[in-house]
């Protein structure tokens, strides 16, 4: 049975998914900011046992690439892209502030990037409306008026709105799930936006 | 001369007995006893080892579940000392790998200490105690070699990926000896403009560039993954964003193919660098010298690292980097001075530092001195020569570390001395060395390949750790700032049955950690965890049985 395997490390957590066939059959979201390096792997074992599934019959995988922390982002895409890279299998990356924002609805996605500065992604169904950037506090808020009825997503405790919490296997999984995704892995690389 | 062994038969009683009557005088089998070994006892497998025509020892191997037992082992006395016990032992490992058994226990007398060092040195713990348990009312020790761990054949095939600094690099070594590949993808260009190491872009590089690496080690060597025993890491030290993209990458295979990892610190991957040119001789001194490190390292045995002597400041190669750059002539500066250096004559003469430690150094005093020179000469409008000044500083640096080295060397009477990091590259560290070094202590310097970082040397000490049985978990961390000296390994000391149960019950599985250092921050982890003071006072006293034991 072909497996997905979901992965996200590039804001606050640990995000590791199992899916198959239109079903998440494990899901994972544990908040732990800066420790991701040594329990991603374990969580991802973890996921592969108690799904039953054998490491080596994981068919596709999804990835978030950023923007996020540094590090955050670089732990989950290096897992992905050596394991697709040994089993030739598809790895479907996705911007973080896309799987924030989900298949459904406006959105604008938010992470903070410190300094007073946020990531900001802005979704209409799950397609960008703009690219994502960086901005100051003050230039989303100015932003904000030309998107009336769009939905605040992530860190919007930065703009004093209260947040929902982001169920990122799904979205990712509903996300990905009919994309090809690329199985010559080398080229992708995580997505910084800052500091180009 | 020939080793011969086979199943025990009725014809080798007479010698048996005798050999065990001289061996166990108060209270060890008798020929009853051994006729139903061999004729009755399902679970038994009796062999004799017979030297041309002479029957020299025995033993019988019983199996019992999952494991099997020694449960009788002896030698002929007058062929005691002499390496027997040891082929017996072998042929007894071998029989239980062979037929799937994951341990072998036996019993031993607590005074029959002979024996107790060679189960030791065959990989046997003591797990327990048995109070009073032979006739005379001596205690017994249960002791146990887990196989599972031990299947390490010395024919294994490790991969290799080295990510601490600014070469990503995977190697692929078989046996321990054949290098089927080494491949090292360097950043020193795009570091260049910084003059230095950035470490975010160092992490960036890694990750682009790791896929690219593991795929061309293995096209080099003409292997895939199925045909990789363990994967030897770098944990530290290093930039923690560089060393987070390899064990990441390195975990991941080890999760895909259910292979071990090899966690290795990286100066000891430096140091075993040598072992592909020499064969080590204990005990030895190995000089370590590199952008990061300077450093006399004594061993009296393999894996076994102390500190005698470091850098209180900089490290010698930074030094060349700093002077490199007054000098303006880029980065990194160790080969171009050691090139430009060849050049120039030694003029000037440098204030030496005073260092406390008899085998310390200082490099941070000389980039100024080298500084005030330059200056000064402008002022006074003096011309100068870089080839001069590169030679003079170049002179005076390397004259540090040779003196400093042949005191420790002549102090400690060691066999031989190993050179190891990049600055081990230069051309006139390597001179003075050869001349000065004297003809009873053997110079190893490493091949010019292996100086500078790369994955073979992180498999070549991979391939002793892995020979010694140190593996880690999924759930290992990097270590940025590893002390060479604290990568104690903690198999060297056998805890007894009751207090690894103790640990286990704390939520500490004794058997997962191989360094101390490791060992060590779990137990003070759960210490600050606990409520409870006994326990708390009980984990301490744990902790520094451990440590005391190990140290020792």
């Amino acid at each position: 049975m072909a497996r997905t395997l979901i992965l996200d490390t590039s804001c606050k957590f640990m995000v590791v998914g199992i899916a198959s066939n239109e079903k998440i059959l494990y899901s994972t979201q544990i908040e732990c900011f800066q420790r991701q390096s040594e329990i991603a792997m374990d969580e991802v074992y973890k996921a592969l046992e108690i799904t039953k599934t054998d490491p080596k019959k994981i068919s596709k995988i999804i990835v978030t690439v950023g923007p996020g922390s540094y590090t955050g982002i670089r732990i989950a895409l290096t897992i992905a892209k050596v394991y697709a890279n040994a089993l030739h299998i598809p790895l479907v990356p996705i911007s973080t502030m896309r799987a924030m924002a989900g298949v459904k609805g406006r959105k604008i996605s938010l992470m903070d990037a410190r300094s007073k500065r946020a990531y900001i992604g802005i979704y209409d169904g799950g397609e960008k409306v703009v690219d994502d950037s960086v901005m100051t506090i003050e230039e989303i808020e100015k932003l904000l008026d030309n998107y009336k009825g769009y939905k605040l997503v992530g860190d919007t405790h930065l703009l004093n709105v209260e947040s929902e919490e982001i169920d990122f296997v799904k979205n990712l999984y509903e996300l990905g799930k009919n994309e090809t995704g690329v199985v010559d892995v080398g080229n992708i690389n995580p997505v910084y936006l800052k500091d180009k | 001369m020939e080793f011969k062994f086979r199943r025990m038969e009725e014809k080798d009683l007479d010698q048996v007995v005798e050999i065990e009557e001289i061996s166990f005088p108060n209270g060890g089998w008798n020929r009853t006893q051994f006729e139903y070994e061999i004729t009755s006892n399902t679970v038994a497998n009796p062999y004799v080892l017979y030297l041309d025509d002479e029957l020299i020892g025995y033993y019988s191997l019983w199996e019992m579940f999952e494991n099997t037992s020694i449960a009788t082992i002896a030698v002929k006395e007058k062929y005691r000392n002499k390496g027997i016990g040891g082929v017996l032992l072998s042929k007894i490992v071998e029989q239980s790998i062979e037929k799937g058994f994951t341990s072998i226990d036996l019993e031993v007398r607590k005074s029959n200490e002979p024996a107790i060092k060679l189960y030791k040195s065959y990989g046997f713990k003591v797990i327990s105690t048995r109070r009073g348990y032979y006739s005379n009312g001596e205690d017994a020790y249960i002791m146990v070699k887990d196989l599972t761990k031990d299947n390490i054949r010395e024919d294994n095939v490790i991969l290799a990926i080295e990510s601490s600094c600014d070469e990503t690099a995977v190697a692929i070594l078989k046996d321990g000896k054949e290098l089927l590949s080494n491949v090292v993808s360097t950043q020193i260009a795009f570091h260049q403009k910084y003059g230095g190491v950035m470490p975010e872009l160092a992490s960036r590089l890694h990750i682009e560039k790791i896929t690219y690496v593991i795929n061309e080690a293995l096209e080099n060597a003409k292997l895939t993954m199925d045909d990789i025993d363990a994967i030897a890491i770098t944990r530290g030290p290093g930039l923690i964003g560089a060393l987070h993209v390899g064990l990441q990458a390195a975990k991941t295979l080890s999760l895909i193919y259910d292979i071990p990892l090899i966690p290795v610190h990286h100066l000891s991957g430096h140091i075993y660098a040598n072992k592909y040119v020499s064969e080590f001789k204990f005990p030895l001194i190995a000089l370590v010298v590199s952008g990061g490190n300077t450093e006399l390292v004594y061993m009296e045995n393999e894996l076994k690292f102390e500190i005698i002597g470091r850098t209180v400041d900089d490290a010698i190669g930074e030094s060349y980097d700093k002077v490199a750059r007054l000098l303006n002539l880029g980065y990194p500066g160790g080969p171009i001075i050691d090139k430009v250096a060849k050049a120039g004559e030694a003029k000037y003469k440098f204030p030496h530092p005073k260092v406390e430690g008899k085998y310390n150094f200082s490099y941070s005093g000389v980039k100024t001195s080298v500084l005030n020179l330059i200056q000064k000469m402008e002022h006074n409008n003096e011309s100068y020569k870089i080839e001069d000044i590169a030679c003079s500083f170049q002179k005076d640096a390397i004259a540090q570390l040779v003196d400093k080295t042949m005191m420790a060397i002549k102090d400690y009477g060691v066999k031989q001395l190993l050179v190891a990091g990049g600055v081990s590259a230069n051309s006139y560290l390597r001179e003075e060395l050869k001349n000065k070094v004297p003809d009873d202590v053997e110079l190893v310097i490493p091949p010019l390949w292996c100086t500078t970082d790369n994955a073979a040397m992180i498999a070549k000490a991979g391939y002793e750790y892995f020979k010694q049985g140190v593996t880690a978990g999924l759930d290992i961390g990097v270590d940025p700032t590893w002390e060479l000296e604290d990568c104690i390994l903690v198999k060297d000391y056998e805890l007894t049955y009751i207090e690894e149960n103790e640990l286990i019950e704390y939520g500490i599985n004794y058997e997962n950690f191989f360094y101390l250092d490791n060992l060590v921050s779990m137990i003070d982890a759960r210490i600050s965890v606990t409520d409870d003071r006994n326990k708390k006072e009980r984990l301490e006293v744990l902790k520094n049985q451990i440590i005391e034991e190990n140290k020792k």
